[in-house]
C-alpha cells in the first residue's frame, strides 16, 4: 500500500509525540514526593502529571504503529520535492505571515507605540499578501485603500481598547 | 402561580425607559465584547462591576447581567463567521456553525444561534425562577470523586466528537491540553510543576492566551496558507429560514436548555461543558450523525442553546449558596456583594424580591440579546466579503491586543504567539483545537479532583466508582465512547436486532 | 487624536457618570485612570473588598481607578506585576499582608514588605466552622475527637498558603494533634465543602462563612481570636482561647500597596485619604460588618506594625511545617 501524505507526518509527529510522553513522566517522576512532610502518598505533585505523560506516550506509540504499518516510514524525501515544496505559493505565503506577525506580536507591539506599530503592521501585511497574490504590486488604489484600513483600523481598535477598557497598551 | 407573579411583579417595576436604555447599550456592549477574540464574558462583567460602582443596587446588577449575557451569545458570532470563539463556551458553535457559513449560510446559521441563545436562556430562568434552591441542593452533591469523573468525560467526549473519524487524536489533543493546565505551581502543596524557576511559568499557563492563539492566530495561518480563499456572498433573507429551522428541532432545544442549566450549576466548568454536554447528546440523538462536525443545524442549535442556558443555571448557586457555577458568575457575585446583597442560603427567606428582580434581568437580558442579535446579522455578514489580505492582520492585531489585555501581561502575548503555531502545526497534522482548550480549563479541576477525593477516601480508588452521580458520570463516559466506535456499535446493533427478531417469533 | 482622546473621554464619562464626585486638594493629581493589580481571580474576597475600595478611591481622588486580576502562584504573580510597573503610583498590588510579607520567604519575590509603602484597610479573623451533621456541640468536642482520631478528621483550606491553614497549623501545634488536610481553590469553595459534608471543618475566614453561619449550615465553633466574634444575624462566636489559653492569634490584614519609592505626593495624598476617607467609609465599614470583619485602616509604620504578628507566625509556620527551605530568621522574622 502506497503511504499518503498524512502516514508519513504521523510517522514523524507520533514519534514526536512520544518522545515528549516519555519526557513528561520521567519529569513527573524527578518531581519532589514531599516525604518530609508527611503528606499523603496520594497528593503528591506529580502523579496527574504522570499519568497524562503515560498516556501522550501510549496514544503517540498507537499512532506510530498505525503509520508504520500503512508505510508511512517510507519518507520519500527527494531534494526536488523540497525545493518545489519551498517555494510552492502556500508555503512562501505562510512564512511571509509568520514573519509579519512575529515581528508585530514580539517586537513591535512590545517596543514601538501603538499608534504608530498597528498601522504600520497592518500596512505592510495588505500590501505584502496583496502583492504575493498579484504577483506584482498592486495598483495605487489598492495601496490608498490599505492605508485607510491600517490608519483606521489602528485608531478604532487602540480607542476600544485603551479608552472603554482602560488598557494600558505598551509601547508608550 | 406565586412565583409567576411575583416575576410579572419585579418584570413591571424594573421596565422604565432609563432601563430600557441600560439593557439595550450593556446588551450591545456585551456581544461586542464577547466577539472580539480575547476579550470575554469575565473581563466585560469584572470592568462593568467597577465602572457601575456608584449606581443604585438594581440598575448596576441589571447592567452586569446584560453584559454577562450578551458576551457569552456574541462569541457564536466570530465562531460562525472566522472560525475564531469568541469566547472558550463557543468552542463546539464553531464546529458547525463554520461550515455552515462557508456554504453561505451565515445568515441562517446566525439566525439559529440566536433562537438558540434565548431558547435557552429562557429555559435557565424558567429553572432560576421556580427551583432554585432545590438544584443548588444538586450541586452541592458534586464533590470530589464527581468533578474528577465529569473533568474525564469532558476531555474524551470532545476529544471524540472533534474529530470523528480518527478519535486518538482528539484525545491526544485533550490530554495535551491537560498537561498544559499542569504547568505552573500546582493548587495543593504549591510546588512548581514545570517551571524551570520562571515566576511567568510558575503562575501557569493563561486559558485565554491560549485560546486566542490556539483559535485565532492558527486559524490567520491557516487561511493565509490555503490556495484559494474565496469571499462568500451570503443570502441574507436566510434569517426567517433559519429561524423556522430551529423550530424544527425543538426537542433538540428543550434537552440542550436542561443539559446547559444543569452543568451551569456546577461551578467551574459552567458554560463551556454546557455547550460541549449538549453538543454530544444532540449528536446521540439525531438521526443525522453524519452531519455533524459540517454543519448541522441541530448541532449549531444544541451548542448555542446549552451555553446560553448555563448562564441562569450559573446564577443559581450565586444566589441561594454564594457560590459561583463560571467565572463571569463569580465577578457577578461579587458586584452584588458589593452592592450589599448577601447571597447565601437565606436569600429566598431574607429578600425573595431580589431574586425574582434577577429573573426579570434574565429576561430582559436575553430578550434584547435576541433582537439586537438579529438586527446584527444584516451587517455582521459584510465581514465574509472581505478579502484575506485586509481581514487577516486585523484580527491579528486583536488577537495581540486581546491577549494583552486579560492580565496586561507581555508574556500572554508570547502564549498567544507560541499557541498559534503549535496549533498550526497541529492542525495540519489533523489535531482539533477544541479539545486542547477544554483540557486546559479542566486540567486543574481533574488534577485537583482526583489528589483531594484520594484524600479524602485515604487513597481508595473505589470510592471514586460509587456515589450516584459519579456512577452515571462514569458508565456515560464509558459508554459514549464505546457507542461511537464502530465495531462496537455493530455489536450492539446485531444484539437490539436479534431481540426485536426474538420477540416477533 | 486630541479630538478622539477627548471624544473617549466624554463617552467613557457618560457611561461612568452615577455620581459625580469633587475631588479634594491633594497634591497628587493623576491625570489617568490608576491601575490596582488584585493578584487573585475575580470575585474572591481581596477581589470584593478592592472593588469597594476602588470606589471610595475614585470619590477621593477624581480619577477612574481600574481592578485587574492577575491570578497565579498564590498571588505572587500579580505581586511581582505591580512590583515591576513604573514606580510612579499609577500601578498598585494589593491582597493579605500576610501573603506579601510571606513571598520573600516562600522564594516568590525577592521584595521585603517593608519596601513597599502599605495603606491596611480591613481585619478578617478565622473561624472554626463545622458540618451541622458532624455532631461538634462546641470546640472542646472536636479537640477531643481529634485527639481520639488523630488524622481523620478532614479540615478544608484554600490552600498551603492560606489564613485557613495557618489557622489550623496553629491550633494543631499548640493543642498537639493532628488532622486531614483537605485543600480547595479558595475560601468560598472550601466552605462549601464543609457545606455539603465532604469535610467536617473549615477554619476559613469569618468573612468566607458568615452566610452559611447565618443559614445554619455550618456550626461556628470558636474563632480565632482574643475576643469574642459578633457575627450579624448569628450572635456571638466564642473564642479559642477558652479551650486554648495558649494560642497565639492574630488579625490577617487586607490592603493595598505601592513600590515605598514611589513620589512623595502619592504617598502624601494617599495617607491623607486614608486617614480622611477610608478610616470613615460608609461602603467599607458595611462591607465588614456584614461579613464578619473588622474596619481597621492602617497607613505607614503604623501598618507594617499591625501586619507583622501574623506574618511572622505564618512564615514560621511554614518553616517548621516544611512548606519552605528558607529560614525566616534570615529575613529578619525573630521566632515568636
Amino acid at each position: 500500500m502506497k503511504p499518503t501524505q498524512m502516514d508519513r507526518l504521523d510517522f514523524v509527529s507520533s514519534i514526536v509525540l512520544t518522545i515528549f510522553g516519555i519526557a513528561i513522566l520521567v519529569e513527573s517522576l524527578r518531581m519532589p514526593r514531599l516525604e518530609n512532610l508527611k503528606v499523603n502518598q496520594f497528593t503528591v505533585p506529580g502523579i496527574v502529571p504522570g499519568v497524562l505523560g503515560l498516556l501522550l506516550a501510549v496514544c503517540g506509540f498507537a499512532i506510530l504503529v498505525r503509520s508504520v504499518k500503512r508505510g508511512g516510514w517510507r519518507l520519500g524525501i527527494t531534494g526536488q520535492d523540497t525545493a518545489a515544496w519551498v517555494t510552492s505559493a502556500p508555503v512562501q505565503r505562510s512564512a511571509a505571515t509568520l514573519g509579519l506577525t512575529l515581528l508585530y506580536a514580539l517586537v513591535l507591539f512590545p517596543h514601538v507605540p501603538f499608534n504608530f506599530s498597528t498601522p504600520l503592521f497592518v500596512f505592510a501585511f495588505v500590501v505584502t499578501a496583496e502583492a504575493m497574490a498579484l504577483g506584482r504590486w498592486p495598483k495605487w488604489q489598492a495601496m490608498v485603500t490599505g492605508l485607510i484600513l491600517a490608519v483606521l483600523a489602528g485608531l478604532i481598535i487602540g480607542y476600544v481598547f485603551q479608552q472603554l477598557f482602560f488598557v494600558r497598551l505598551p509601547g508608550g | 402561580m406565586d412565583g409567576f407573579n411575583s416575576f410579572l411583579g419585579a418584570l413591571s417595576a424594573m421596565v422604565t425607559s432609563w432601563a430600557i436604555i441600560d439593557v439595550v447599550w450593556a446588551t450591545l456592549l456585551g456581544i461586542v465584547v464577547g466577539m472580539l477574540p480575547g476579550l470575554t464574558a469575565t473581563l466585560g462583567v469584572a470592568l462593568m462591576t467597577t465602572l457601575t460602582f456608584k449606581m443604585g443596587t438594581d440598575q448596576a446588577i441589571l447592567i452586569l447581567v446584560c453584559m454577562y449575557v450578551g458576551a457569552i451569545y456574541g462569541g457564536s458570532r466570530s465562531a460562525i463567521l472566522l472560525n475564531i470563539p469568541g469566547t472558550p463556551a463557543n468552542a463546539a458553535t464553531s464546529l458547525d456553525g463554520y461550515p455552515l457559513a462557508r456554504a453561505g449560510k451565515a445568515g441562517s446559521a446566525m439566525a439559529i444561534a440566536t433562537t438558540g441563545s434565548m431558547f435557552g436562556g429562557l429555559v435557565g430562568m424558567v429553572a432560576l425562577a421556580f427551583i432554585a434552591p432545590v438544584l443548588a441542593e444538586f450541586a452541592l452533591s458534586f464533590g470530589a470523586y464527581e468533578f474528577f469523573w465529569l473533568a474525564v468525560f469532558g476531555v474524551l467526549v470532545a476529544g471524540q466528537l472533534t474529530s470523528l473519524d480518527d478519535p486518538i487524536k482528539g484525545w491526544i489533543a485533550g490530554f495535551l491540553g491537560l498537561f498544559v493546565a499542569m504547568i505552573g505551581r500546582e493548587g495543593i502543596h504549591g510546588v512548581p510543576r514545570f517551571s524551570y524557576g520562571s515566576t511567568d511559568l510558575a503562575g501557569g499557563i493563561g486559558l485565554l492566551p491560549a485560546m486566542v492563539g490556539a483559535f485565532g492566530f492558527a486559524e490567520i495561518l491557516t487561511v493565509m496558507r490555503q490556495e484559494a480563499y474565496s469571499v462568500v456572498h451570503s443570502r441574507v433573507d436566510s434569517i426567517w429560514g433559519g429561524i423556522r429551522e430551529s423550530y424544527k428541532y425543538k426537542m433538540t432545544a428543550l434537552r440542550s436548555g436542561l443539559i446547559g442549566t444543569f452543568m451551569g450549576l456546577i461551578p467551574g466548568v459552567g458554560e463551556d461543558m454546557g455547550s460541549w454536554a449538549s453538543y454530544a447528546a444532540a449528536r446521540q440523538a439525531s438521526k443525522n450523525k453524519d452531519e455533524f462536525g459540517k454543519g448541522s443545524v441541530e448541532g449549531l442549535l444544541a451548542a448555542e442553546t446549552g451555553n446560553n442556558a448555563a448562564v441562569p443555571g450559573a446564577l443559581i448557586p450565586v444566589l441561594t449558596l454564594g457560590v459561583p457555577g463560571s467565572a463571569p458568575a463569580a465577578v457577578l457575585l461579587a458586584a452584588m456583594v458589593i452592592h450589599g446583597i448577601r447571597p447565601g442560603p437565606l436569600i429566598m427567606i431574607e429578600s425573595p424580591d431580589f431574586v425574582f428582580s434577577v429573573v426579570a434581568m434574565v429576561f430582559l437580558a436575553t430578550i434584547a440579546m435576541g433582537v439586537l442579535g438579529l438586527l446584527l446579522t444584516r451587517p455582521l455578514i459584510m465581514v465574509l466579503r472581505v478579502a484575506r489580505e485586509r481581514l487577516m492582520p486585523i484580527i491579528f492585531v486583536l488577537c495581540t491586543v486581546g491577549a494583552f489585555a486579560i492580565a496586561s501581561r507581555t508574556f500572554d502575548v508570547w502564549i498567544m504567539v507560541f499557541f498559534g503555531i503549535f496549533g498550526f502545526v497541529l492542525r495540519e497534522l489533523k489535531y482539533p483545537m477544541a479539545p486542547l482548550i477544554l483540557g486546559i480549563v479542566l486540567g486543574d479541576i481533574l488534577d485537583k479532583s482526583l489528589r483531594r477525593g484520594l484524600v479524602l477516601s485515604d487513597g481508595d480508588f473505589g470510592a471514586f466508582f460509587v456515589r450516584p452521580i459519579s456512577m452515571v458520570l462514569w458508565v456515560s463516559a464509558l459508554g459514549f465512547i464505546l457507542l461511537t466506535m464502530p465495531s462496537v456499535r455493530k455489536m450492539f446493533t446485531r444484539l437490539f436486532n436479534r431481540d426485536q427478531a426474538d420477540k416477533q417469533s | 487624536m486630541k479630538f478622539v482622546q477627548a471624544f473617549g473621554a466624554a463617552l467613557a464619562l457618560s457611561t461612568i457618570l452615577a455620581g459625580t464626585a469633587i475631588a479634594a486638594e491633594y497634591s497628587w493629581k493623576p491625570d489617568k485612570p490608576v491601575t490596582i493589580i488584585v493578584p487573585w481571580s475575580a470575585g474572591g474576597s481581596t477581589d470584593s473588598v478592592t472593588r469597594v475600595l476602588a470606589g471610595e478611591l475614585e470619590d477621593a481622588l477624581g480619577q477612574t481607578v481600574v481592578v485587574v486580576n492577575q491570578p497565579g502562584a498564590a498571588g505572587s504573580v500579580g505581586t511581582t506585576g505591580a512590583w515591576e510597573a513604573p514606580h510612579d503610583g499609577m500601578t498598585w498590588g494589593a491582597g493579605a499582608a500576610l501573603d506579601l510579607g510571606s513571598y520573600q520567604v516562600l522564594g516568590m519575590l525577592d521584595v521585603p514588605l517593608t519596601d513597599w509603602e502599605v495603606y491596611l484597610h480591613i481585619a478578617n479573623v478565622a473561624v472554626v466552622g463545622a458540618n451541622p451533621d458532624a455532631g461538634y456541640a462546641d470546640f472542646g468536642e472536636l479537640l477531643e475527637a481529634m485527639k481520639a482520631n488523630p488524622g481523620e478528621i478532614s479540615v478544608a483550606t484554600a490552600g498551603v498558603t492560606s489564613g485557613g491553614h495557618n489557622a489550623m497549623e496553629s491550633i494543631a501545634q499548640t493543642a498537639g494533634v493532628e488532622y486531614r488536610h483537605v485543600s480547595y481553590d479558595g475560601g468560598n469553595p472550601a466552605v462549601l465543602a464543609t457545606v455539603s459534608g465532604e469535610t467536617a471543618i473549615t477554619t476559613q475566614l469569618a468573612s468566607e462563612q458568615a452566610e452559611m453561619i447565618r443559614a445554619g449550615r455550618i456550626i461556628p465553633l470558636a474563632v480565632l481570636s482574643d475576643k469574642p466574634l459578633n457575627i450579624e444575624g448569628f450572635g456571638e462566636v466564642p473564642s479559642i482561647k477558652q479551650w486554648i489559653p495558649e494560642i497565639k492569634t492574630a488579625a490577617n490584614y487586607f490592603g493595598i500597596w505601592v513600590p515605598k519609592d514611589s513620589p512623595p505626593e502619592v504617598i502624601e495624598t494617599m495617607n491623607a485619604i486614608w486617614a480622611d476617607k477610608i478610616a470613615n467609609s460608609a461602603a467599607m465599614k458595611e462591607y465588614a460588618g456584614q461579613r464578619g470583619a473588622i474596619l481597621d485602616p492602617s497607613s505607614g509604620d503604623a501598618a507594617v506594625a499591625a501586619a507583622m504578628p501574623a506574618l511572622t507566625q505564618n512564615v514560621w509556620l511554614m518553616f517548621d511545617g516544611g512548606k519552605t527551605e528558607n529560614d525566616p530568621a534570615d529575613f529578619g522574622f525573630e521566632r515568636p
